[in-house]
């Protein structure tokens, strides 16, 4: 079942077009994450889908009813929507307690007394805070605003959750932790959940989807293994983690020329003749002694490698090109050793330049 | 950096040092006097004192109520709403800030007097009525022409905490069902209420302090707070009771002090009421739908009564010999004469002169100064610095009424030719208003990063130079605001000047004034628009060329 699906969604800012017709669909219970670097669309996104920006162009559809449409000039205002939302400054309000923040929606929808303690202690409970219930905002730290803002959002079951770079203002080790309470949360609860950031460890670890966005495009959608280990493009590849490029001229479907070197590569999708470029992720490449024989290896030359404690990071000059290889932690190698650079086929893309 | 400290607190001290010896001492500052309690016993059982004391906290309760909620209605709808037209009330807000009260007084008498007031007359005619149902000169008068015109003030403080309000807090109580009213009484006001409480203390110091409206419309009646009553006492009764006077001033000045350092902790508590920001971005603007008409007649409405109507019957009233009670026939008897009469008046065109002088040079030496106190307090790491930010902020404190008082006893006691000149006008300006000098200046310092005067540090230049080169001219927008605001106070102080101005230093303000009580109506008419006019040009050059923000008068 699909909880949330949006149609040639459009935004323009003055003249400037923020988000460009994007389509996509959520399916019942999943995560999925907007992930893009800053003034790519995905907060304007995230917003329309809220209702709290006007779309320009477009259809909204929330389970099976239709909160926006400019053709038919539907627009069901943020209020009536049912959407929980966290917002990037949580935006906990610092004149009510944590109790009187989580019991607020509950008094908009004119639930008994009893029923409003019960629910706020269960929902309080359920992230960690039963204890504080009684405190005001500015006496939590980072990580307990956040859970309040959680909380607040989840406590009147929306019919989905959209979380705004909800852990941007946290510290990287709280970051973590919260990651992976989020993501055990939404499971729990089944949550239908929007995510936006920009943090491509955050969007591959706790996504069921992920939808890549550029210059107000979503530009690939995915789950998030796909998304890392088959890029469709240059922008993904470089902005889901750390990659190698090559530029190559395409011989034919399996052979493509790196200066005066043959390669072979698997290219279904470009014209043979064609300029290209190769794609390895740094764990891919294989670092072996000088003098191994074989198809795709370069000679190299090490020029720095660092010792990381879970892997060495070896850069090399593969036949004049730079490359980083992630090695085994064991890998020992000194600036100006002669090394063989193995490019495994599997293990390579073939982009357009 | 010691000289400095030593002349902000000198300008602070000194005449509150000899305000204190008068209060107990007998005799006027021209004789001399012994030690005495007697000042205070006498001054407290003067006859009527408590309903003056009971006057001056009516009134400024009463004003702080109005000001208070016609600046929160008018903060929120110019800073947070679509309401059409909101650059232009925001400007006509600064006009209205601008007004000068004795003006205002005079147009709404001729407006709300009983017999010939315009609004009277028409309420009467349209309603039958057989009385007039407003006097400008009660109580209730004072208290809504007090109001209306320090309105300004209130939106200033209150402004910003809607302008840089989270907007993501209103918007995380949409997403949870609450509709736009809910909101707005449950989040936004709230979240209001550190400026508002603010800003309701310093309308009440303000409201204690004010001279103008008490002593226009009240003290004719006999209605007098404690500032009309000290300016009674030393300018009114002959012989001047200086015993009463500085009794009056000394106790006027410990409540406002007392007031001020509840201000100063109030302000330095709201910072804690402040949570995790999100991106420094203004507050998102209110979509008020059909209602954003109702809000723009409303503050049209507003305006048209507090800047448009009190000009218009000016203007009218310049270009009439007297006005006397408002008919149609009146519009037969336009003249011009008044103008010409007004340039030829000798001491009017000193008093322009002596005001102007003391607005451009006053303003700048003043806005100079607290440029120099401002970087020692906020930029250098000097030892002393806070006490230096504390002696040039304490005349804050200081009522108009109370440092004149205090000053005319200070410099009559020591023989330099200071009294009576327009020096002793220049140093009480510049000692009463530096501290508001020091606040617009001190917002542009506090912004400016450190790394520029390191900079210049790190090239050899000694801080005086980094001072003059690098500080002055990065302050220039900050500094333009201060000589702004300097200019347009000084030009209408009253409060000071009038027991300051002797025979070779009257100043606009006091000529203004005694128009006033001695009914030159033609006269002050016209005088109250060539001022205006001159206001309003000084401002909108000033706009033009150094592109000052009004919001850059609020307090820091």
């Amino acid at each position: 079942m699909v909880a949330l699906s949006a149609h040639q969604l459009t935004k323009h800012f003055g003249t400037t077009l923020a988000v460009d017709a994007v389509d996509f669909t959520i399916p019942d219970g999943a995560l999925a994450t907007f992930l893009g670097p800053s003034g790519c669309g995905k907060t304007t996104t995230l917003r329309m889908v809220a209702g709290l920006e006007r779309p320009s162009q477009g259809r909204i559809t929330l389970g099976e009813e239709v909160v926006f449409d400019a053709a038919q000039g539907i627009a069901v205002p943020a209020e009536h929507r049912q959407i929980g939302m966290v917002f990037q400054s949580y935006a906990i309000w610092p004149h009510m307690t944590v109790a009187g923040n989580v019991a607020f929606p509950l008094g908009i929808r004119r639930l008994p007394r009893d029923e409003i303690d019960r629910r706020v202690r269960d929902v309080l409970a359920l992230v960690q805070l039963d204890h504080l219930a009684e405190r005001y905002p500015a006496q939590l730290s980072g990580g307990q605003q956040q859970r309040v803002a959680l909380a607040r959002a989840i406590v009147f079951q929306p019919r989905i959750l959209l979380l705004d770079e909800p852990l941007s203002n946290l510290d990287a080790k709280l970051r973590e932790e919260m990651r992976g309470e989020i993501r055990e949360l939404q499971q729990r609860l089944g949550m239908t959940t929007l995510f936006v950031t920009h943090d491509q460890a955050e969007a591959l670890a706790m996504s069921d989807l992920v939808a890549v966005m550029n210059a107000g495009k979503i530009v690939q959608v995915g789950p998030p293994r796909a998304i890392y280990e088959r890029p469709v493009s240059r922008f993904v590849a470089e902005f889901v983690g750390w990659t190698n490029f090559l530029p190559v001229t395409l011989v034919d479907r399996t052979t493509a020329r790196l200066g005066d070197r043959l390669m072979q590569v698997a290219a279904d999708n470009l014209a043979p003749g064609a300029a290209a470029t190769l794609t390895i992720r740094p764990e891919d490449v294989v670092v072996e002694a000088a003098g191994a024989g074989g198809p795709n290896l370069l000679p190299g030359k090490v020029r720095t490698s660092m010792f990381m404690g879970t892997h060495t990071i070896v850069e090399l000059d593969a036949a004049g090109h730079e490359l980083v290889a992630h090695a085994p932690a064991q890998t020992t190698a000194n600036r100006g050793d002669d090394v063989g650079v193995r490019l495994p086929v599997e293990r390579m893309l073939v982009l357009s330049p | 950096m010691v000289a400095v400290g030593v002349l902000v607190a000198f300008l602070a001290l000194y005449p509150i040092a000899w305000l204190l010896v008068g209060s107990f001492r007998t005799g006027t500052p021209f004789e001399t006097g012994e030690f005495t309690w007697g000042n205070y016993v006498d001054a407290y059982s003067e006859q009527g004192i408590f309903r003056t004391i009971r006057n001056t906290f009516v009134f400024a309760a009463g004003q702080t109520a109005g000001a208070v909620l016609l600046g929160t209605i008018l903060a929120w709808i110019i800073t947070r709403t679509n309401t059409p037209g909101r650059a232009v009330f925001e400007f006509l807000t600064l006009v209205l800030f601008l007004f000068p009260l004795i003006m205002a007084v005079f147009a709404w008498t001729m407006l709300l007097s009983p017999r010939r007031g315009l609004i009277n007359i028409v309420l009467m005619a349209v309603f039958g009525l057989e009385e007039p149902p407003f006097d400008v000169a009660s109580m209730g008068g004072m208290i809504f022409v007090q109001s209306l015109y320090v309105t300004p003030l209130a939106f200033l403080i209150i402004a910003p905490a809607f302008a840089t309000m989270d907007s993501s807090m209103e918007e995380a109580a949409r997403m949870t069902g609450a509709r736009t009213l809910r909101i707005l009484g449950r989040i936004t006001l709230p979240l209001a209420i550190p400026a508002i409480a603010s800003a309701s203390v310093l309308l009440f110091v303000i409201g204690l302090e004010s001279f103008d409206i008490p002593q226009m419309l009240g003290a004719p009646k006999g209605i007098y707070t404690y500032p009309s009553l000290i300016y009674h006492a030393i300018g009114v009764r002959y012989p001047a009771d200086y015993g009463l006077g500085t009794a009056l001033a000394m106790s006027l000045l410990l409540a406002t002090l007392a007031l001020v350092y509840l201000y100063r902790r109030l302000t330095r508590r709201s910072e804690r009421f402040e949570t995790v920001k999100g991106k420094g971005h203004r507050a998102a603007v209110v979509d008020l739908g059909p209602w954003r008409w109702v809000t723009a007649t409303g503050c049209a409405v507003f305006f048209f009564f507090t800047v448009f109507l009190p000009f218009g019957v000016l203007v009218l009233g310049s270009f009439l010999g007297f006005f006397g009670r408002f008919t149609w026939a009146m519009f037969d008897r336009l003249t011009t004469a008044n103008y010409p009469r007004l340039i030829a008046h000798p001491r009017l065109i000193d008093a322009v002169f002596n005001s102007l002088g003391l607005a451009v040079i006053g303003g700048a030496v003043c806005v100079l100064l607290a440029a120099v106190v401002g970087f020692v307090a906020i930029k250098s790491r000097l030892p002393g610095r806070g006490l230096v930010e504390a002696f040039a902020m304490l005349p804050i404190s200081f009522p108009a009424t109370v440092l004149g008082l205090a000053l005319l006893w200070a410099w009559i006691v020591v023989p330099l030719p200071i009294y009576g000149t327009v020096l002793i006008l220049a140093v009480a300006y510049i000692t009463r208003y530096l501290p508001v000098a020091l606040r617009t200046v001190s917002g542009g310092l506090i912004q400016m990063s450190n790394e520029f005067e390191e900079a210049a540090r790190m090239t050899g230049a000694g801080w005086g130079r980094t001072f003059w080169r690098i500080i002055l001219p990065l302050m220039r927008p900050a500094l333009a605001a201060a000589w702004l605001l300097m200019f347009m106070t000084f030009v209408r102080e009253l409060g000071m000047s009038i027991l300051l101005v002797g025979r070779g230093n009257a100043v606009l303000s006091v000529v203004m004034f005694d128009y006033y009580t001695s009914g030159e109506q033609g006269l002050l008419a016209a005088a109250s628009v060539l001022l205006m006019l001159m206001i309003l040009t000084v401002v909108i050059i000033a706009r033009q060329v150094f592109k000052i923000r009004f919001s850059q008068f609020g307090s820091a």
